[in-house]
């Protein structure tokens, strides 16, 4: 029983956050389009689940603050009261008691919060609005329940299904079919959804992985036997079982990685919510636009983007919109628009996050960067706009001279980059004088596999991520022209700086040879050569993490185990890009 | 009294609140219990046919357990159907509104295994005479 127990308690977690958080988005629906019954009757339902759920498993704590709020939305829906900004606030606030109190259901550690000031606010709140509906201006009747609007699927408010997430995509139109049928194969479907632990799945995951591997070495033993045995047919039925075995494999980890796979919307949908809370703080006039939500990314991604995301709109909303009267001096609309836009390019997952507000002033920067002491004035002098845009990526860098309560304290846009670094992704940024700017993201669909170039140098093997390898070339040493000290390669007129990998590892690099081979890789906007010694071929790798790596400082992703089973280490193509365009590098 | 074999119908929009009656059930006995998240898909369930038994939640989406009762009443098919209706707090109004529209009756958040079989006693003695 206890066993069972611990399960249902794991159960309720899970759907107390999914509850929790679908939460958010109802309420900024809710002030945006007004007193909707049906919304209002959602939130809720989602409190009152929740107590009666908490209530069985004795969490009495996030019983009487579900309850507490709950009342308020008991009168909301029946129209006792209306909906003020206060009362949105407080609910907002206990909302994120719940989820803070589930938390340490979750994590079993019996922490309690301390809830009497809320508790009392709700209840506060709830006098002073019931007083205000019992005055003579009676609040406005609540929006008749009784017009049902064509069903409405807005992007910003997921469908009132409880199921998993592979429901929610379904923006299919009703099937409108056979008569009698009363709405039942929507029920149905959410019904052939399974919730299996995500450690279960990590598991398949991570031996499917193990299976590539075997198969990467299978096939190139199968080479091997073939050219020495190519006449004998038993070779050729096992050529022929292997290639089989190959193209399933492919499959199965396409497949494996499909059940990892999350709509953006998991994240996405929190931002409403932040949006609203931190323009009101600023006093600021917000619009925020979504699409792209319905894009499926690894769950790796899910967890570690919504942070840095956030990051982003909070200074859009701190230093890029600004306020109502000075945009409406500018001559632009009062309210500011921030959108955010996914989508899938090939491998890549694109998000992008623009405001309309006044664009990265890059003087400004260039001269905070000196005052910071993160480049010197002759450095900042000689930076193209777009190198000098990457400073506030720069540990220590702030604009500000007073932080701002919500910024922080210089300490932000450097943990954007190392968060989205360490998703194997880059950021690049575009912006405009009062223009605006969009920080544009992008990140590998999954973390796990990746197509991967395997070079030589100084020595050793290295996998290098082919999706950012733009071109190879062979090049004698004197094609290579040095301009202030620095080894550049002229590629149809365009300069790319050229370094020797084996430098970049700390490895001795071999006495020039006749030829060498520059791998021309791209990280954003930044291009340059990698000089390597030979070319190993094209592998499909599955990274490992290596523990006790520091990542950022080693260059590498990770780790492999090549057809041939060798070890071979993965270069963080990010990393090494960031630290050539570092404004220290001599 | 309920036949240890006899199939119940757990109805909650709730996964962990199903799970919770399914646990408390097998504890006084009960094996054969399905479950469903609304009364929609309770209903289409029941009329599957084989239930000796129902327990529904009341607030949930689509069809609530009101609306269950309702139809369940009017069905020839199902109108003797044992029901057994979970609500939130003993607020009086509504009980008295699911008893007009025909619950067997009614039990409140949280309760126990205890409570439960009694519940579940109370109506097959009632159904018994």
């Amino acid at each position: 029983m206890d066993a069972e127990m611990q399960e249902i308690v794991s159960d309720f977690v899970t759907e107390a956050e999914e509850s929790l958080e679908r939460i958010d988005p109802l309420f900024v629906d809710l002030e945006t389009k007004g007193e909707d019954q049906e919304i209002l009757n959602d939130i809720f339902r989602c409190l009152h689940t929740l107590k009666g759920a908490a209530g069985f498993l004795g969490f009495q704590q996030v019983v009487d603050v579900a309850h507490a709020s709950e009342s308020i939305l008991k009168k909301l829906r029946d129209g006792e009261i209306g909906l003020t900004k206060h009362l949105a606030d407080v609910v907002l606030r206990s909302v994120d008691t719940l989820r803070v109190l589930i938390g340490h259901v979750k994590h079993g550690d019996d922490g309690s919060e301390d809830t009497g000031p809320l508790l009392a606010a709700l209840a506060d709140a709830l006098a002073q609005a019931s007083a205000k509906g019992d005055a003579a201006d009676a609040p406005l009747p609540p929006v008749p329940a009784a017009a049902p609007e064509p069903p409405k699927i807005v992007s910003s408010s997921p469908t009132p299904v409880p199921a998993g997430p592979a429901v929610k995509g379904e923006h299919l139109p009703a099937p409108s079919g056979p008569e009698g049928q009363r709405g039942v194969p929507d029920r149905r479907d959410a019904l052939q959804n399974l919730r299996v632990d995500i450690g279960r799945i990590d598991k398949v995951m991570d031996l499917t992985g193990e299976v590539v591997l075997a198969r990467n070495r299978l096939l190139t033993l199968v080479n091997a036997i073939g050219s020495r045995y190519g006449d004998d047919p038993a070779v050729e039925n096992l050529s022929e079982t292997v290639s089989f075995l190959d193209l399933v494999t492919s499959d199965m980890q396409l497949s494996v990685l499909k059940m990892r796979m999350q709509p953006l919307q998991k994240v996405f949908g929190k931002f409403p919510r932040v949006v609203r809370d931190i323009a009101s703080a600023m006093g600021k006039d917000i619009e925020l636009k979504i699409s792209g939500e319905e894009t499926e990314v690894d769950r790796s991604v899910i967890e570690h983007i919504g942070d840095p995301l956030i990051h982003i709109i909070r200074n859009a909303i701190d230093h890029g919109i600004e306020p109502p009267d000075v945009r409406k001096a500018k001559g632009k609309k009062e309210r500011g628009v921030i959108s955010i836009d996914a989508s899938q390019k090939g491998t890549q997952v694109l998000i992008q996050v623009s405001d309309d507000g006044r664009g990265i002033d890059i003087d400004r920067v260039k001269r905070k960067a000196v005052e910071n002491g993160l480049v010197t004035a002759e450095d900042a002098e000689r930076m193209t706009d777009e190198a000098a845009i990457h400073l506030i990526f720069q540990p220590g860098f702030t604009t500000m001279d007073v932080a701002t309560e919500l910024s922080g304290r210089g300490v932000g846009m450097d943990v954007v980059q190392t968060s989205i670094s360490r998703l194997n992704g880059y950021v690049e940024i575009k912006t405009r004088k009062d223009g605006g700017s969009t920080f544009r993201i992008s990140i590998p669909l999954t973390l796990a596999i990746i197509q991967s170039l395997m070079v030589r140098a100084g020595g050793g093997q290295y996998a290098i991520p082919l999706a950012l390898v733009e071109e190879i070339l062979r090049v004698a040493p004197k094609e290579l022209a040095v301009t202030a000290g620095q080894k550049v390669l002229v590629i149809r007129d365009r300069v790319h700086p050229f370094f020797e990998l084996a430098d970049l590892l700390g490895k001795r690099s071999p006495p020039d040879p006749v030829y060498r081979y520059a791998v021309v890789v791209a990280v954003g906007e930044n291009r340059f050569c990698l000089g390597v010694d030979n070319l190993v071929g094209e592998e499909e790798v599955v990274i490992k993490p290596i523990a006790g790596l520091t990542m950022e400082s080693s260059h590498m992703i990770g780790a492999t185990i090549t057809g041939e089973g060798k070890v071979v280490l993965i270069l963080d193509l990010a990393s090494i890009s960031r630290n050539l365009s570092g404004p220290n590098r001599t | 009294m309920l036949d240890y074999k006899a199939k119940i119908l757990v109805v909650d929009d709730f996964l962990t609140m199903r799970r919770i009656v399914r646990n408390l059930l097998k504890q006084l006995g009960y094996e054969n219990i399905t479950e469903s998240e609304d009364g929609e898909n309770a209903y289409v369930k029941l009329k599957g046919g084989g239930f000796g038994f129902v327990i529904s939640d009341w607030n949930m989406p689509n069809l609530d357990g009101l609306g269950l009762i309702r139809k369940v009443r009017s069905d020839p098919e199902l109108k003797d159907l044992p029901f057994l209706m979970v609500t939130a707090e003993a607020e009086k109004e509504k009980v008295i509104e699911a008893i007009r529209a025909g619950v067997s009756n009614y039990v409140v958040k949280p309760f126990t295994a205890e409570v439960l079989k009694e519940k579940i006693e109370k109506i097959f003695a009632k159904a018994g005479k």
